[in-house]
């Protein structure tokens, strides 16, 4: 029964294919005579040739609507929904769009880079501040700390070079500072070694506490440690720069002077400034991430 | 032949931003493309929103277009008109929102449907006749309608149907041949509520 009602449904269809299109003079000449044929024998094939042809006069012969009003495009409605391609009047935003997101990326990557190295320094470097061992190159100077803290307790020669800071021999005025600080360095670096973070955020809440007496002069201290960042890093003083001009040397045992003075009062709080940075890079950051999704957006559209 | 020629013309400008251009296009195209977006959509408001979208989608996207004869501009434009009306109708399907207004808009009498010509009897009922086959088309899926429309309404040839909504021309064909034939039965079904001179025998 069913196959039965498909093929007559198939077959119906097949017959309207074939009316409808021998109305718009679309058979083939073959089909044409064919169907013709039917018709001259088929008075039920003709009636639907009738009924057909007269739905389609009816559909033909609606009236043409003519439009309500002028569909004229005005400027601001083409700005307003559109990029425009290069060639037409520009929305003022458009060009402005196109190369602000890759630079806000960019920049936010930037920064975040420079924030998880400062980051890391603050959390890492203290630990190696009494190093006697010079200076790597500014980049590698960020990684060996790593390894030495994971691996300070077990291995000697990381022991040895806590021990060696107070016996290393820095440039002659230099020689208070980093007894001062390779005092306070093991007991961080213990500390650090099983939760940095936990210590990182610790030091974080306590800052406040050395903001009173930890005057800008730390600042200093920055300036040892982000230059592993050559040209990007604008948070850095060029006059600091300048003024320290070091040596490798120097530059690891600069700030550890710089700190003496503040450091005398205090017990073993890392400088506030180191945490004033973090939390401006990472405010940063977060500001160029958001300004840089925004700008794709805004492109996208 | 110069009316092509201004045609091309304008559709270069157009492509070399120009809005004024452009706009020519919009004059001499709108009645076509709103037209089109009435008899697909059913209701003036839809109509013009589907024009406005398809004469700003066209200017945005004027530069893509190769065409060098103006039939197939016609045909271009027509298609995003078509497009927009598709696209617009498959929402609706999915999300149905039938309103008290549109039926208020559907009561009204459409201004640009009455003739000044036609004595008022004839045009009652050719207004009764065009109203019976306007709902018959709004019966029809929407391939189906856009199909009838652009052959029977608008006139294209079924190479210009299958350029418009990007069909071969067999389901161009099919399309046609169901659409009518939907068409023609419910005329049927209507019988006796048509006035005498349009029932199916």
């Amino acid at each position: 029964m069913l196959p039965l009602f498909g093929r007559r449904e198939r077959e119906r269809d097949q017959r309207d294919e074939l009316l409808s299109a021998y109305l718009d003079g679309e058979l083939s000449e073959r089909e044409q005579e064919r169907l013709e044929a039917r018709l001259s024998e088929d008075p039920a094939l003709r009636a639907e040739l009738r009924a057909m042809h007269h739905t389609v006069s009816m559909v033909r012969d609606l009236p043409q609507v003519r439009a309500p009003r002028n569909f004229i495009l005005s400027e601001s409605m083409v700005k307003e929904q559109r990029g425009a391609p290069e060639t037409r009047a520009q929305p003022s935003g458009s060009p402005r769009r196109a190369w602000a997101a890759p630079l806000l990326t960019a920049a936010a990557t930037a920064m975040s880079l420079l924030f998880v190295i400062v980051l890391m320094g603050d959390l890492l470097i203290p630990g190696l501040g009494g190093l006697a061992s010079p200076p790597a190159p500014l980049l590698q100077s960020e990684e060996p700390p790593q390894i030495a803290m994971e691996a300070a307790p077990t291995q000697e020669p990381e022991t040895e070079a806590f021990g060696t800071a107070d016996t290393a021999s820095p440039p002659p005025e230099l020689t208070e500072a980093p007894r001062e600080e390779t005092l306070e360095e093991p007991e961080m670096a213990i500390r650090e070694e099983g939760e940095e973070d936990a210590a990182a955020a610790t030091r974080a809440a306590q800052a406040p506490l050395g903001a009173g007496a930890t005057p800008p002069p730390a600042i200093t201290s920055v300036t040892v440690h982000t230059p592993t960042i050559p040209a990007e890093e604008p948070v850095v003083s060029e006059e600091e720069l300048g003024q320290v001009e070091p040596s490798p040397e120097e530059l690891e045992v600069t700030p550890k002077l710089e700190r003496e003075e503040p450091a005398a009062g205090r017990a073993d709080r890392p400088p506030v400034p180191w945490t004033l940075l973090e939390v401006a890079l990472g405010l940063a950051s977060l500001v160029l991430v958001g300004a840089a999704f925004r700008a794709w957006r805004l492109r996208g559209r | 032949m110069r009316e092509e020629i201004d045609e091309e013309s304008l559709i270069e400008a157009a492509q070399r931003g120009n809005l004024d251009a452009f706009n020519e296009l919009v004059l001499a195209y709108q009645d076509r493309v709103y037209n089109l977006a009435y008899r697909i959509m059913g209701d003036p408001a839809s109509a013009s929103d589907a024009t406005q979208e398809a004469f700003i989608s066209a200017y945005q996207h004027i530069e893509g277009f190769r065409g060098k004869y103006p039939s197939s501009f016609k045909s271009w434009l027509m298609r995003i008109v078509s497009n927009a009306c598709y696209d617009e109708l498959r929402r609706r399907k999915r999300h149905p929102t039938t309103s008290i207004e549109d039926f208020e808009i559907e009561e009204e009498a459409n201004p640009a449907l009455v003739s000044e010509t036609e004595g008022p009897e004839t045009f009652a009922e050719r207004e009764e006749m065009a109203r019976a086959i306007e709902a018959a088309i709004q019966t029809l899926p929407p391939d189906q309608r856009t199909t009838l429309v652009l052959a029977d309404v608008q006139g294209f040839s079924y190479q210009e149907i299958a350029e418009a909504t990007d069909a071969p021309l067999g389901t161009v064909k099919s399309r046609l041949a169901r659409a009518r034939g939907k068409l023609r039965d419910y005329l049927r079904d209507q019988g006796e509520l048509l006035p005498t001179q349009y029932r199916l025998e």
